[in-house]
């Protein structure tokens, strides 16, 4: 188990390594919608450990924009200000690939064009989270976890 | 890969009205549309998967498809392919395009009129006349399904004698149900048009290309590919293939045919076209971009502020024809409808309410030309120097004055009704088409939409758009009869 906190001070290859020994997940499991944190924000790829932690956990505490994400059969929005559909925007398909990887394609005719480059992959990282891996240009850039509300 | 008889690109008035034609005659069609169908009853009731329309919080992200400006990458900003307006700024004059399966049918004000020249179709080439046309115009309505439009007497009073009256008008109809009318449907089209202006009708209260033509048309065997943007015509040894982005995931598909019928709107049809001649997929096409014209759209905000103005009336209220000037003109005068569909305060809402919308049309000097350089649109229009657009504009700043109230008018041209480019005449030399649609030194490919007028028609031109095409259609049809 990891706390928010020891999410919010690791820098992104501690959590691309932590990604790396994630489960894989099942599917069918996954249904509705699921309450967003960000890490490893770019900002902060370069600041001290524990101002890192704090900027990462200020941000995550006010969080009021970026709520979540929705998964519903097959096919998700990001969630805005709520955390329902209401204002769901950047939509994206899903499917589980051969490594157990719950895939997020952003390649969607409703998409702005700037966002057809994003990739994202999940894993599980404990009973009730995933750990998630945002791809832009093939390079990780940014990781967050989703959780049941 | 399958070759089909024929490929139409676009479903707009043009493609739509030739799919229905060709595929009721028995050939093989496929429809390529770049955007999505929206999901108003009738498709949905097909069982057609369908986008929503811009309503409501999704206004926001649906409304606009694309940006184009010159300051801006040369394919411009996509914002949403599943959106139902296309924009394109330039330095001159600025273009709204329709987006989407039934292209300009969900987006325009329902009116349909004949050229404001009753001779129009007798000037435009020697195997073309009046006569020949006539059949064709009255077939669309009826296909269509559109009413004659009402006149509303108490819109008109005594200082509109310098315009003629109503009576001396052409009758003019608009795409709209009667209400309650088609009872035999599960669903019940109920014409609202503070809700159905500019940005569709759910409900099928404002008829749309896709139900009364597409859908049919699929019936009698037509293949729709949505959501598949032509990049380009390549001429191969005994017919075409036309490259597409399938914008669902990218990739690049060919569709073979023996002919190639263009209807992507006026705009976007120049763009396919000069981007195919430049990649040396086809001959060069010398006259490609010549005579644009505006059709002398200008949108004028009458801020009149009368709580008695009714927007729910319909699209339009009066139409101001002046008797004495050198260019057919004619201004439309409507309260402004669609309010509904955009989300906005109420306090907003109640003062667009109470303000009319003035829209003119005329007979400009059609001697535009564009042209897209690094793939980037230029329009080159002299609209200092327009006397349509000149006399334009007093006439309705002489409305205005007839009730001292305010007239905004915005300074730059934007056009809803782009035409030319591409346009019908019986020479190589000064024209693009023949007067049967077929591209002069390139047999099989035909145009069908507005870039094929060599003269502003100074009406809505989506009535035309529908009779050229048929008339395009039972041509290449007769064509597949003889052979």
């Amino acid at each position: 188990m990891y706390s928010k906190n020891q999410l919010c001070a690791m820098n992104r290859a501690e959590l691309q390594q932590l990604f790396e020994q994630c489960q894989p997940v099942e599917a069918g499991e996954l249904h509705g919608c699921y309450q967003g944190n960000a890490y490893a924000l770019p900002p902060f790829e370069h600041v001290p450990r524990w101002l890192r932690k704090a900027l990462t956990g200020f941000i995550n505490f006010v969080n009021i924009f970026w709520r979540g994400k929705s998964l519903i059969d097959g096919r998700g929005h990001n969630l805005w200000l709520l955390l329902s559909e209401r204002f769901g925007f950047a939509q994206y398909a899903y499917h589980i690939d051969t490594e157990g990887c719950l895939c997020l394609n952003y390649q969607q005719p409703e998409n702005p064009d700037m966002l057809h480059g994003l990739h994202a992959r999940l894993r599980r990282l404990d009973a009730k989270t995933l750990l998630g891996q945002v791809e832009i240009s093939g390079k990780p850039r940014l990781f967050f976890t989703l959780s049941q509300p | 890969m399958k070759t089909y008889d024929v490929v139409i690109v676009g479903s707009g008035f043009g493609g739509a009205v030739a799919a229905y034609e060709l595929s009721r005659a028995g050939l093989d069609v496929c429809l390529l549309e770049r955007g999505p169908w929206f999901a108003s009853n009738p498709v949905v009731a097909a069982g057609i998967d369908a986008r929503p329309f811009p309503r409501g919080l999704g206004f926001f992200h649906r409304a606009v498809r694309s940006i184009t400006h010159p300051l801006f990458a040369a394919k411009g900003i996509c914002l949403n392919a599943c959106g139902m307006l296309e924009m394109f700024a330039s330095h001159s004059v600025s273009v709204v395009c329709a987006n989407g399966v039934g292209g300009g049918s969900h987006a325009y004000s329902g009116l349909h009129g004949r050229p404001l020249d009753s001779h129009y179709w007798d000037k435009v080439s020697a195997g073309l006349s009046e006569a020949d046309m006539a059949p064709h115009y009255q077939a669309v309505l009826q296909q269509f399904g559109s009413n004659p439009a009402p006149h509303y007497a108490q819109y008109r009073d005594e200082s509109d004698r310098d315009y003629i009256t109503d009576a001396e008008m052409p009758p003019s109809y608009w795409g709209y149900r009667a209400d309650g009318a088609d009872t035999q449907q599960p669903w019940h089209h109920q014409v609202n048009f503070l809700q159905e202006g500019m940005f569709g009708s759910p409900n099928g209260g404002k008829i749309s290309l896709a139900e009364s033509y597409i859908l049919p048309a699929i019936q009698s065997g037509l293949d729709v590919q949505a959501l598949q943007q032509a990049r380009e015509v390549k001429k191969t040894g005994d017919g075409f293939v036309v490259e597409t982005t399938n914008l669902e995931n990218g990739r690049t598909q060919t569709f073979a045919a023996r002919q190639v019928v263009m209807s992507a709107g006026c705009i976007n049809t120049l763009k396919i076209l000069q981007a195919s001649v430049e990649a040396g997929a086809m001959p060069a096409i010398p006259t490609l971009g010549q005579k644009f014209s505006t059709n002398a759209d200008v949108m004028a905000m009458w801020l009149v502020n009368d709580k008695r103005n009714n927007a729910a009336d319909g699209p339009y209220q009066k139409v101001y024809q002046p008797r004495n000037e050198k260019k057919l003109i004619q201004i439309l005068q409507a309260g402004i409808s669609g309010l509904a569909s955009i989300p906005m305060p109420a306090f907003l809402r109640v003062f667009f309410q109470r303000q009319l919308f003035l829209a003119a049309m005329g007979e400009d000097n059609s001697d535009g030309e564009v042209c897209f350089r690094s793939g980037k649109l230029h329009i080159d229009f002299d609209v200092e120097n327009d006397e349509a657009l000149k006399s334009i504009k007093e006439n309705l700043r002489s409305i205005a004055a007839r009730r001292k109230k305010a007239l905004f008018i915005p300074r730059k041209i934007t056009t809803v009704h782009p035409l030319g480019g591409a346009v019908i005449g019986d020479h190589a030399a000064t024209s693009v088409v023949n007067a049967a649609g077929e591209v002069h030194n390139i047999p099989g490919l035909y145009i069908t939409d507005a870039s094929v007028f060599p003269r502003a028609l100074a009406a809505p031109p989506s009535w035309s758009i529908a009779a050229w095409s048929r008339h395009v259609s039972l041509g290449i049809v007769a064509g597949h009869g003889n052979a």
